[in-house]
């Protein structure tokens, strides 16, 4: 570094004088050092994460391998077993295994709502990103985000009398002489309410990709003989990435620990994984079992999740176009 | 198990609930003389009822609400004491008798409740409601776990049916009945002819739910649910609560309520005062006041059976209530201990996957 540097670097690092002894100039120093300067803007956020986030995971996993009650009863891994009951694991007995095959069935939910919230999410963000009159794109934003200003619950009761079997839509199709669907308390009521509920968390992401998606890219591979599906595949697709990952994920990760909407709509073939965790905190009395059963849940979508991002990474290196992690 | 769940609140306490009690403290003012903190149903507060109490008394009642007896149990437990004055379980039965083992009942004085002699009938002070001794219940309302049925889609079934019905290939998809495991576990035994109290064969219960189950079109979890499931068609048979039955005729359903056969669930809402109150005396007011001078709307909010002479019926009142015929048909399900609640959750669990 050059005597010139060194000087410009005192400069910025000289630090005003403060009457040293008295407690104002004590304050000031105080005021003034790293270590304030760094309580003030990480403290806050280390306060808020430890009191929602670290303190309730530390608490669901000392639960879970506590016998009963943590510190006054013996460690168990047991609770974790009777979620994988080995002996019908070596017997084949697969059916038997009633906590995994909810998992699954709940995890394949999530795939499937995640799936649906992109497939109905991309031509909307396309519109919205590449097509739509600039003065209209708030507005047709705003009609994505108000929803939000409802109450969840509030919005999942409005799917009951319009997928009931007196509701509107077997109404219609009873007025038209047509028989009606089962659309309420089975796993297609739980989808539709889950993808109606999430599918603006994958319009929002995926419209700042469109947006930044530059419309000449699209021209060129037209140009160059691509057709739409085409374009899309090779162009639009690795582009937008990014965005339906972020979306994507988010949804995957709220689908899979969904309990209020299959609660509503799903009945009994809807049943999700979250509906076995409350029942554990509350009439069934057994809180280790039920936090071994989110710590689970939570191991499980996360390794899900990591899969899924080396898939997107690998994505991105295919087609070395933009994309990739989040 | 007492001691475990002393353990639990302590660590609970200790690690979590320093910022609750604040909050809790600021909102309900516990300890303080002149309040009532009444925890019950949401059927069971409104201010209608609730305010001519605090002008007469000059006693704040806050209120907070909860939707099952396990939530009550689950949220006293995990609260400081003295968080709550008053509250509501279902009594006598699994639940209460949980909530005196795990000591989150305090005895009531029923010098300081003389409704109790001028009001409550005297078939309905049931030996159930004192533990060594001591009173711990007062009863408000009675219930029952009744037969519902839409009687222009399935007919007239009369007023006695069995549980055959629910197992009945002809109510395919039409079916709804309660999801939750003890009352399913205690339903099928009576179906299958065993003590639903200490049920003998749990893999003949087992199969029979699982037969059950594919029958049914939907679960309830509360009485709301089951009134929509009848509304919107969802179901035309099933369970659900008395209650339940006289909203949906008031909302011209037509809907019959019956007695099972083999034996039906009866419940009473009682009025407790929860362990650890520091407003006792306040409280057995309160409790003095709602089961004795309260209008009769009250009562007719909910539409349960008052068990006391505070509400004057009608002889069709009367009829419809069926309180005689209630008392007789109906049955109390014994306490089950953890071990046994774990094997109907796996039961259970195990036919709803």
């Amino acid at each position: 570094m050059s005597s010139q540097d060194d000087v410009a670097a005192d400069a910025v690092r000289q630090r005003p004088t403060h009457e040293k002894g008295t407690f104002r100039g004590r304050l000031l120093e105080l005021a003034d050092s790293e270590v304030f300067k760094g309580s003030i803007t990480l403290g806050p956020v280390l306060v808020l994460l430890t009191v929602f986030y670290a303190i309730p995971v530390v608490l669901l996993l000392t639960y879970s391998v506590f016998i009963e009650d943590p510190f006054s009863s013996g460690l168990t891994f047991d609770h974790f077993g009777r979620f994988i009951d080995m002996s019908a694991v070596t017997s084949f007995q697969f059916g038997e295994l009633s906590y995994v095959r909810l998992l699954g069935r709940s995890l394949g939910i999530a795939v499937i709502v995640t799936v649906l919230s992109l497939v109905i999410s991309y031509p909307i963000t396309y519109y919205l990103g590449q097509y739509a009159p600039e003065r209209w794109k708030i507005v047709l934003v705003m009609l994505v985000i108000i929803p939000f200003w409802t109450s969840y619950l509030i919005r999942t009761y409005a799917w009951i009398p319009i997928l009931s079997t007196n509701g509107f839509i077997n109404g219609t199709l009873t007025a038209l002489g047509l028989p009606t669907l089962p659309l309420l308390n089975n796993m297609v009521g739980s989808i539709i309410g889950l993808v109606y509920v999430f599918v603006p968390f994958t319009v929002l992401p995926l419209y700042a990709s469109m947006e930044g998606l530059d419309p000449s890219l699209i021209e060129a591979s037209r140009d160059l003989g691509a057709s739409r599906w085409e374009a899309f595949r090779e162009v639009v697709f690795p582009l937008t990435l990014p965005g339906a990952l972020a979306g994507g994920v988010f949804v995957f990760i709220k689908t899979a620990a969904a309990y209020v909407t299959p609660s509503l709509l799903g009945g009994t073939s809807g049943r999700m994984y979250a509906q076995v965790i409350e029942t554990q905190f509350g009439s069934a009395f057994n809180w280790n079992f039920g936090a071994a059963l989110s710590v689970i849940l939570v191991v499980v979508v996360l390794g899900t999740i990591w899969i899924a991002m080396r898939w997107g990474i690998n994505v991105k290196g295919s087609r070395g176009l933009g994309g990739g992690g989040l | 198990m007492v001691t475990g769940m002393k353990s639990r609140r302590k660590f609970i306490a200790t690690t979590g609930s320093i910022g609750a009690l604040g909050t809790i403290a600021g909102c309900l003012g516990g300890g303080d003389e002149d309040v009532v903190n009444y925890f019950s149903w949401g059927a069971y507060i409104d201010d209608d009822w609730i305010q001519p109490f605090e002008e007469d008394t000059g006693i704040t009642v806050n209120t907070e609400t909860y939707e099952s007896n396990a939530d009550a149990i689950n949220q006293i437990e995990t609260s400081p004491e003295g968080t709550y004055d008053v509250w509501t379980p279902s009594a006598p039965g699994a639940d209460f008798e949980r909530a005196y083992r795990n000591d989150l009942l305090d005895p009531i004085d029923l010098d300081n409740v003389p409704g109790w002699d001028e009001h409550i009938f005297e078939e309905m002070k049931l030996d159930e409601f004192s533990f060594d001794g001591e009173q711990y219940a007062v009863p408000m309302t009675f219930g029952f776990d009744g037969a519902i049925y839409n009687h222009e889609e399935v007919g007239d079934l009369g007023d006695t049916i069995s549980y055959d019905v629910l197992w009945d290939e002809e109510y395919d998809g039409e079916i709804t009945t309660r999801d939750d495991a003890a009352t399913q576990i205690w339903t099928a035994a009576k179906y299958l002819g065993q003590d639903p109290d200490e049920p003998e064969d749990l893999d003949a219960i087992e199969d029979a739910l699982n037969e059950h189950v594919d029958l049914v079109n939907t679960y309830w979890t509360s009485s709301a649910d089951s009134i929509q499931n009848f509304q919107e068609g969802e179901a035309s048979i099933g369970t659900s609560w008395d209650g339940a039955y006289h909203r949906l005729v008031d909302d011209d359903q037509p809907v019959s309520l019956a007695f099972w056969e083999e034996g039906t669930i009866g419940w009473f809402d009682c009025f407790c005062i929860a362990r650890g109150s520091e407003n006792k005396e306040a409280a057995e007011q309160f409790i003095d006041y709602m089961i004795s001078e309260v209008p009769r709307e009250w009562f007719e909010g909910p539409e349960y059976i008052v068990v006391s002479d505070a509400v004057e019926y009608t002889d069709e009142e009367l009829e419809t209530y069926n309180l005689e015929m209630a008392l007789e048909n109906t049955e109390f399900p014994a306490y089950n201990d953890d071990d046994e609640i774990q094997t109907y959750d796996e039961i259970w669990t195990d036919v709803t996957v």
